[in-house]
């Protein structure tokens, strides 16, 4: 046992490391907090009042406890393949187009022909559509994936164009009686079958949720303890070396593609499955967007994932719960983005290197 | 008819304006997906600046401002930071949507109209084929297809174009033989974002006299569409925009079940990768189109 703890030195090293990831991620949210409130004064708000309403809007009773934990889940599943796509070198942007398919898929499947059978099956029933939900995604960014391999098309315009695609794709099937559209005449499609819908429709929140936290430290276990992530992250740092190292990259390459839509399309499942039904506006719109700040404030680690969405999703919530409120008249929901892509810019101005991590980590990684 | 060029035409020029000033911008070797943002940015500071003032082309002014306010952040990222440039284009996006969608609500303006510029000549409305095309179109889209062969003529005869696509080729040789490359780049993007800014106020001045939060409604992806599927050069993508305004323009008199206006919308991004899988191999993108460079 002596000889596999790894020597002091390194020790210290990943502990400061530690350290440092927890300190960044406190700068992060308090970052955060300061820019919410310079926008708030802008906009003509008593910037401690309002912050304290977004923040018991987010976390003050126990439906926005469940709202915003619902929605870190999916943003950490969406998050999570985004993680696994930059960390092999391939920038897929497309978690939203896919997670809008595998909502259409798992709305077939909830509300086709299938789907009494599906409802009288339970819990199962559910995991079908899940698993249904995350193929259909994994086939879509597959597709990106794939002419890549093909014709060279570079990812980060095919994820894009199929984003754009998959938004109108699933529109169409919304006005189609014969595919998704449901009795009403709006873009919406039919109630799932009784079996499948989830409980909690107002909050989304289910126990199904709590599978996010353990997606994060499967992702984190594979990623970092395992030899295929080890080739996987091997191929994002260096894809020539780790070619002439003979690490099949091409094949991890299009399995990331599939794995990065397959957790987008868990996300996109399990808001058909929340919400019962699937309408043009999905139940998370743009989470896919913002899955990548998520992703990038989290330092492209798993586990940090959790807290960073658990971050994001509370500014959703509380900044939703704001725009209701009395008093807070000049507050919109507009001013999210305008974070979003504050915080975005703050970590690549940090200097956060996409596709190569800085030294200190990799060699420490190296040791352990 | 007439009508139907007419309506080509205005529909094609905030596209036009918006994938001339991305294509000169990726010529130079940056890309940037922001161009929705930027776009949007141009239409909110060319509606309240013409609003502010009542003058069109004051307005017009503006929204190149704003557009190049945004492409100036976007610079610092990219050109100063060494930042990812999708991920740069990404929060540009966002910044734009947020600040423009905020300040609106803010504002607090409705629905009140503001100034637009009216057509160059309602009195030669009648005469053929120009006057659908040109007499009753705005300024905008005159300096809009004015763009087309100065932009062409600039690129590919011009030696500051030929530098320009040096740097977007080869950045280190470029520098090597004596071109400032960020220096160009940086000009490049100032002017892509005056260009789009543009565009996007074509939709708040021209097009229409108001402005809402995201009424560029997706052109700036379709911009990104075009330049691709124009193979980087002016005539290409000025083509390019005019299929897609015309593909718009049918969408927008057809009923909806003949084609699926879902379809159409979808045409472009469709198209691009189609296009994307055949020149797979003549290569016509910028060779550094996306990399960042620094000294």
């Amino acid at each position: 046992m002596q000889t596999k703890s790894p020597p002091p030195g390194q020790r210290t090293a990943k502990n400061r490391l530690l350290l440092q990831d927890a300190s960044t991620l406190l700068i992060f949210a308090l970052v955060t907090l300061i820019v919410l409130a310079v926008v708030l004064r802008l906009c003509g708000q008593q910037p401690v009042e309002a912050l304290g309403a977004l923040l018991r809007g987010a976390f003050g009773n126990p439906v926005a406890r469940a709202m915003t934990a619902a929605r870190a889940a999916v943003l950490t599943f969406y998050a999570l393949g985004i993680v696994f796509s930059f960390r092999a070198g391939t920038l897929n942007i497309g978690a939203e187009g896919q997670s809008r398919f595998a909502a259409a898929a798992a709305t077939a499947l909830g509300t086709g022909w299938a789907s009494g059978m599906l409802g009288s099956l339970g819990v199962a029933g559910i995991f079908v559509v899940l698993i249904g939900g995350a193929l259909a995604g994994a086939l879509w960014s597959a597709i990106a994936g794939w002419l890549r391999q093909w014709r060279g098309v570079p990812e980060v315009i095919s994820t894009l164009m199929l984003n754009f695609i998959a938004i109108e794709l699933v529109k169409y099937f919304l006005t189609r009686p014969a595919l998704l559209q449901g009795p009403t005449v709006e873009m919406k499609s039919a109630g799932l079958a009784a079996g499948l819908q989830l409980a909690g429709w107002e909050t989304q929140f289910h126990p199904l949720i709590f599978a996010a936290p353990v997606a994060a430290i499967l992702a984190h276990f594979v990623l970092f303890h395992t030899a295929s992530g080890l080739q996987l992250r091997a191929t994002g740092l260096n894809r020539t070396a780790a070619k002439t190292c003979g690490i099949p990259v091409e094949r991890i390459e299009l399995r990331v593609f599939a794995i990065a839509g397959a957790f987008a399309g868990l996300g996109g499942a399990l808001g058909v499955l929340g919400n019962w039904h699937l309408g043009s506006v999905p139940t998370y719109p743009d989470y896919g967007f913002m899955a990548i700040a998520v992703a990038l404030v989290a330092n492209l680690k798993p586990l940090q994932v959790i807290p960073v969405a658990i971050l994001f999703a509370a500014l959703q919530v509380g900044t939703q719960s704001l725009e209701g409120s009395p008093g807070l008249s000049g507050f919109s929901h507009y001013m999210v983005y305008v974070i979003e892509g504050l915080i975005i810019l703050g970590v690549l101005a940090r200097g956060t290197r996409l596709f190569a991590e800085p030294a200190p980590p990799a060699a420490a990684e190296a040791g352990a | 008819m007439n009508d139907a060029l007419e309506a080509i035409i205005r529909i094609s020029t905030p596209l036009l304006l918006a994938a001339l000033g991305e294509m000169l911008l990726e010529r130079s070797g940056v890309i940037n997906i922001g161009t929705e943002g930027v776009m949007m940015a141009g239409a909110f500071c060319g509606f309240y600046a013409g609003l502010a003032t009542g003058q069109p082309l004051i307005g017009a002014l503006a929204g190149m401002c704003g557009g190049m306010l945004l492409m100036l952040i976007f610079a610092l990222m990219t050109l100063r930071v060494g930042a990812d440039q999708i991920v740069t284009g990404m929060a540009i996006n966002l910044l734009a949507i947020g600040l423009t969608g905020t300040l609106y609500e803010s504002l607090n303006t409705g629905q009140i109209s503001g100034p637009v510029f009216s057509p160059v000549s309602d009195a030669l409305r009648n005469v053929p084929l120009l006057g659908p095309l040109l007499f009753l179109q705005t300024p905008l889209t005159w300096a809009a297809l004015l763009l087309i062969p100065v932009l062409w003529f600039y690129l590919e005869k011009s030696e500051r174009g030929m530098e320009l696509r040096a740097v977007g080729e080869n950045p280190a040789a470029a520098e090597a033989s004596g071109i400032a490359v960020l220096l160009c780049r940086w000009k490049t993007c100032l002017a892509a974002g005056a260009i789009c800014g543009l565009g996007g106020a074509f939709l708040s001045i021209s097009q229409t006299a108001s402005f809402v939060p995201n009424n560029t409604q997706g052109r700036g992806f379709v911009a990104i569409a075009a330049v691709v599927l124009g193979r980087y050069n002016a005539l290409g993508t000025a083509a390019a925009c005019l299929f897609f305004g015309t593909a718009f323009y049918i969408r927008d008199v057809l009923p909806s079940h003949i084609v699926p206006s879902q379809f159409v919308e979808f045409l472009p991004y469709l198209l691009t990768i189609v296009a994307l899988c055949a020149r797979s191999r003549s290569h016509s993108a910028p060779a550094a189109l996306g990399k960042p460079y620094l000294k």
